[in-house]
């Protein structure tokens, strides 16, 4: 449950960001509270995951501000993001694919030596107990990810995303290409996750799925923010009406 | 260090290097063991072993007895025999090449680029900026200091390469090395560098500017006119690239 006592992880303010003339995000608020699951739902093109690529630093907002745990965050780059304690999976999952997985694991922040060197060894034994954490059937460890599944890879990103002790989560479109099995080892991870007190912004396109791992959900059409409600407050039916009329369900009634 | 024989490092000097090379293979060998035994991997055979230092040891001395049975033109014998005060016995004095300087440099570049790219995080940077621009920059890699960085290094091997071929012809004009990048793309793309980035090794690029300068030497001495030189090169370059698109179109 969302414990609005505690300080929000994580407070977006009036966030907006426009690419030429058109607003992809127009004035967005949200807060995430540790220990909850926010869900964001929107049409293709509403403006989701360019929400969430500012926080994680990969786009520079135009307007608003971020605060992390009370205090302001300015967050230029992926870097700052990351020491924020912020990991994001992406929905294109930003993996090098000519490199394999331990490697993709650890990209920008690998194992060295005592000497400066690369410390293949110690990064693909970590590599080893997180994916067999995640994926026990993986065991292409040494082959560079393009060569692996859909599922495979989607569980490389995840394990990116989970080894770093990050405090706040951020998930767009996680289960896409992930079979029944593997969907529901994500879900029984992001209670765990939950357990531990982190903050996640889901992002997904399955309502259903939405309503069950989410607290609360933010529906957001064409760069603006409809609503956020409680998963307790709402239907699916009311969350299809906000998404597709972007209007709310007694606003609409 | 134009190579010849004031660019050469005489016999002992060879075998210094010889020896060197020879430990050095050694030591790989022990090194590789050790790290099997680290990671419980199983051992490979001693027979095994013991047959690899012979070819690796073998190689190298191989090499070194090559270099030291080309004897200085007597031409220059004599001068130098005259110049050190030297009588010049019947029969002549042999001295021979050894190893040329700019072969060493070759060598001491390719094992610090191999161990740049293989084991140093910049390496790996290079291969994941290559592989996959967009995860680079969102895994945090500064990918323009990073592009700054490779062209430098680029410039750095460059005018080393230029010290070299201006030494061996002995001056040059400020037009040296004009046109020369189509037989350095051509000698990475034979050596399996990919065009659309994240593949290639160090030893390939070298072997494949050993295959195109034998070209290139090999229609000089066969006598091709110059112009037909450059269609051959071209036409080379032409052949590697549609192989690679070829290659890593099947292969996908």
């Amino acid at each position: 449950m969302t414990d609005t006592s505690q300080t929000p992880l994580v407070q977006l303010k009036d966030i907006s960001i426009s690419f030429g003339g058109i607003r992809a995000v127009d004035h967005v608020s949200l807060d995430l509270y540790p220990g909850e699951v926010v869900g964001l739902l929107g049409h293709n093109g509403a403006g989701k995951s360019t929400l969430i690529k500012i926080l994680s630093g990969a786009y520079q907002k135009d307007g608003g501000e971020i605060w992390i745990e009370g205090k302001p965050a300015n967050i230029t780059s992926p870097r700052d993001a990351r020491d924020y304690n912020i990991e994001t999976i992406y929905q294109t999952l930003a993996l090098a694919d000519n490199l394999d997985a331990a490697s993709n694991l650890f990209l920008g922040r690998e194992l060295v030596t005592s000497t400066g060197f690369v410390d293949d060894a110690k990064m693909e034994s970590e590599t080893a107990k997180i994916m067999a954490r995640l994926n026990p059937n993986f065991r292409k460890l040494k082959e560079p990810v393009s060569a692996l599944s859909g599922g495979q890879r989607q569980s490389v990103a995840i394990a990116r995303a989970v080894y770093f002790n990050a405090k706040i989560l951020i998930m767009d479109e996680p289960t896409a290409a992930l079979g029944v099995h593997e969907t529901q080892m994500v879900a029984d991870l992001i209670q765990e996750l939950k357990k531990q007190g982190l903050g996640i912004f889901l992002i997904s396109h399955d309502t259903r799925e939405m309503l069950e791992l989410c607290d609360r959900v933010s529906v957001m059409k064409n760069g603006q923010l409809v609503g956020t409600e409680r998963v307790e407050d709402v239907t699916e039916d009311d969350i299809l009406s906000m998404i597709i009329m972007g209007k709310k369900p007694d606003q609409a009634a | 260090m134009g190579g010849g024989p004031y660019g050469a490092i005489g016999a002992t000097g060879s075998w210094i290097v010889g020896l060197l090379g020879c430990a050095a293979v050694l030591g790989l060998i022990i090194m590789g063991r050790r790290k099997r035994t680290t990671f419980h991997i199983a051992q490979r055979p001693i027979w095994a072993e013991s047959v690899l230092a012979i070819v690796g040891c073998g190689a190298v001395i191989g090499a070194v007895l090559l270099v030291n049975a080309y004897p200085w033109p007597r031409g220059i014998v004599r001068r130098y025999a005259e110049a050190e005060g030297i009588t010049i016995p019947e029969g002549g004095l042999f001295i021979s090449h050894g190893f040329a300087i700019p072969v060493l440099i070759l060598v001491g570049v390719a094992v610090f680029m191999t161990i740049l790219m293989s084991r140093t995080r910049f390496g790996r940077y290079v291969y994941a900026i290559g592989g996959n621009p967009e995860a680079a920059e969102l895994a945090g890699i500064n990918t323009r200091w990073m592009t700054v960085k490779i062209f430098a290094l680029m410039g750095a091997l460059t005018a080393l390469a230029a010290v070299v071929a201006s030494a061996r012809l002995g001056s040059a004009t400020n037009a040296l090395g004009t046109l020369d990048e189509l037989y350095v793309i051509a000698a990475a793309v034979i050596g399996c560098t990919s065009l659309a980035g994240g593949v290639g090794t160090i030893y390939g690029a070298i072997l494949g500017a050993l295959v195109m300068q034998s070209l290139q030497t090999g229609m000089v001495l066969i006598g091709f006119d110059a112009a037909i030189q450059q269609v051959v090169v071209g036409s080379v370059l032409v052949l590697a690239v549609y192989l690679d698109i070829l290659y890593r179109r099947k292969s996908k």
